[in-house]
């Protein structure tokens, strides 16, 4: 379609909405009166309910031998004991959970104010919280999300830890590796007519795909900046958020040992490291040495294996070797193929994720297999396990 | 509530109702949810009247309570959507028989939620890039990214021309 049509569609669309309920039926007589009557019904049950919470609270502190002051939300109350330190855990935080992590990871000296959950996330089991921050600098509205998108999928594209082909003007947005095998996104707004940006974004991508993603702005509560990159950056990699773990299900160390292992019989594979993810260096001749990530997580969601909007040019919709859909990707900086990466939905609600990465110092420039041939590793049964 | 203001909240009631309800005509492409949806909506503005009342923008307000309110499917009594990123998308329709083409409610209702909030928004409400964002939480660079997706979208569910889309609601 040419861009002249595309332009005259989005120039359309708001004649063509009001033209849909130019002529619709117009409220009930009694919509309002429904309404209030349903407020007043909200306002009851919250009460009640806000009166059980506290009870019950109370006597679980009486038994604790705490004499924390109940502050309205339950944040305060758990903010003065802490989050406790333990075992790293497959479950994120949700909703108001994540209220003492962040308190915890903030800057020292500034505060939050009504930090609420987000509504539906977009993928279940994603966790983000907004509100407003003040620190010495001033206030701000601040969001903070922890998300565990399968690597290659929308969800990781997407979403801020990569940086867009197309972004509009005034936008800035880089993506950097981290010296502990993660990376860092920092994308920035254009300046808004207070001379401080309109929003910046900061996505610490951890070396096991958990993502943090902190966000500021678009409305600067005062002149002054409250929360600069730097703090940004410091919240995003603040070791509190290492109780949160990937899910990733162990994959078998021995999956290309065997006369019927579905690598290329010209690729030579050596020992694996990890359980999960697994990786395995491999080798091949008249291509770079290259080391090949195998991850495997449960997931009902079939969006992740969708690709973003045709014009991503590093992103396209396969199948496996067996026919089962999936999303490749392949990264190619300065005329070298950095790496290639392919996402199959297995049967069983398995989503496999594999990536082939070569030698940035490789003479060749192209990492060991092809796209084709992560189809044809992907489409072999020995997932399904 | 004291007589006066919920004299008061009747009156700003009476006034956006019918403009709530086209929006939310648009959000949920039938009238009875789109009642359902505005009367949950108006019963969080009645229980937050005695603040809302005194707020810069409490119209603005109003419908962003409606757009947040939207997204928390679970809260519509009637509601038999089920909050979905991929839906089964036809071919695109081409051609000129108006009678086998979608209307546009219909092909927003094709959309998946997240989708058609961005577009009532950004083409119905007139809002700019940073406000819808705020009112979803999301960075403006999403909001770009998911108006223009959305817009693909809708573009391949009802063809090149959005005239003649018949009415609904």
């Amino acid at each position: 379609m040419s861009v002249r049509a595309d332009e005259r569609f989005e120039r359309d669309l708001p004649d063509a909405m009001r033209s849909a309920v130019a002529e619709f039926r117009g409220p009930s007589p009694d919509l309002i009166e429904r309404g209030i009557r349903r407020g007043r019904q909200q306002r009851r049950t919250r009460m009640a309910v806000g009166a059980t919470v506290v009870a019950v609270l109370a006597v679980v502190l009486g038994q604790i031998g705490g004499s924390s002051v109940l502050d309205g939300a339950f944040g305060r109350s758990v903010d003065e004991q802490g989050p406790a330190a333990v075992a790293p855990t497959g479950r994120l935080p949700l909703g108001r959970e994540l209220i003492p992590y962040l308190r915890t990871a903030l800057p020292g000296g500034g505060r939050t104010d009504r930090f609420e959950p987000e509504g539906a996330a977009p993928v279940p089991g994603d966790s983000r919280i907004s509100g407003t921050y003040t620190g010495p600098g001033g206030s701000t509205s601040l969001a903070v999300e922890l998300t565990r998108p399968l690597p290659g999928s929308v969800e990781d594209l997407w979403w801020g830890a990569h940086c867009a082909p197309n972004a509009p003007p005034g936008y800035t947005c880089t993506r950097s590796p981290e010296p502990d095998g993660g990376t860092l996104t920092m994308s920035v707004g254009p300046v808004g007519t207070d001379g401080q940006r309109v929003s910046r974004q900061v996505v610490y991508t951890r070396a096991d795909a958990v993502q943090v993603h902190v966000y500021v702005g678009a409305k600067a509560l005062s002149a002054a900046v409250a929360l600069g990159t730097t703090e940004m950056i410091a919240i995003a990699r603040h070791p509190v958020w290492t109780r949160f773990g990937d899910d990733a299900l162990p994959v078998d160390r021995n999956v290309f040992v065997g006369s019927d292992s579905p690598l290329p019989r010209a690729v030579k594979v050596g020992p694996a490291s990890g359980t999960a993810p697994v990786t395995f260096p491999v080798t091949r001749v008249g291509r770079d040495d290259s080391v090949l990530t195998v991850r495997l997580r449960s997931t009902t969601s079939a969006v992740l294996t969708s690709c973003p909007p045709p014009d991503v040019d590093f992103c396209a919709n396969v199948k496996s070797a067996d026919g089962l859909p999936g999303v490749a990707h392949q990264a190619v900086v300065d005329g070298r193929v950095e790496s290639r990466s392919l996402l199959v939905l297995r049967p069983g609600g398995r989503a496999l994720y594999l990536e082939v990465r070569g030698d940035p110092t490789g003479a060749v420039g192209q990492p060991a297999l092809t796209l084709a041939e992560l189809a044809e590793v992907a489409g072999s049964p020995r997932w399904d396990g | 509530m004291t007589g006066d203001r919920g004299a008061d909240f009747e009156e700003f009631a009476q006034a956006r109702s019918g403009q709530l309800l086209r929006t939310a005509c648009l959000l949920t492409g039938d009238w009875h949810t789109a009642e359902d949806l505005v009367q949950e909506t108006l019963g969080k503005l009645f229980r937050g009247w005695r603040r809302i009342r005194h707020m810069e923008a409490p119209v603005a307000y109003a419908h962003t309570t409606l757009v947040r309110t939207f997204l928390s499917v679970r809260r519509l009594k009637r509601s038999s959507e089920r909050p979905s990123e991929v839906l089964p998308e036809p071919p695109p329709v081409v051609g000129a028989d108006i009678e086998l083409r979608l209307t546009l409610l219909q092909g927003l209702a094709r959309l998946s939620p997240a989708d058609r909030v961005v577009l009532v928004l950004r083409y119905w409400e007139d809002r700019s890039v940073e406000e819808t964002a705020e009112v979803l939480r999301i960075s403006p660079v999403a909001v770009r990214v998911r108006a223009k997706r959305a817009l693909d979208r809708l573009r391949a569910l009802l063809g090149a021309e959005l005239v003649d889309l018949g009415m609904a609601c």
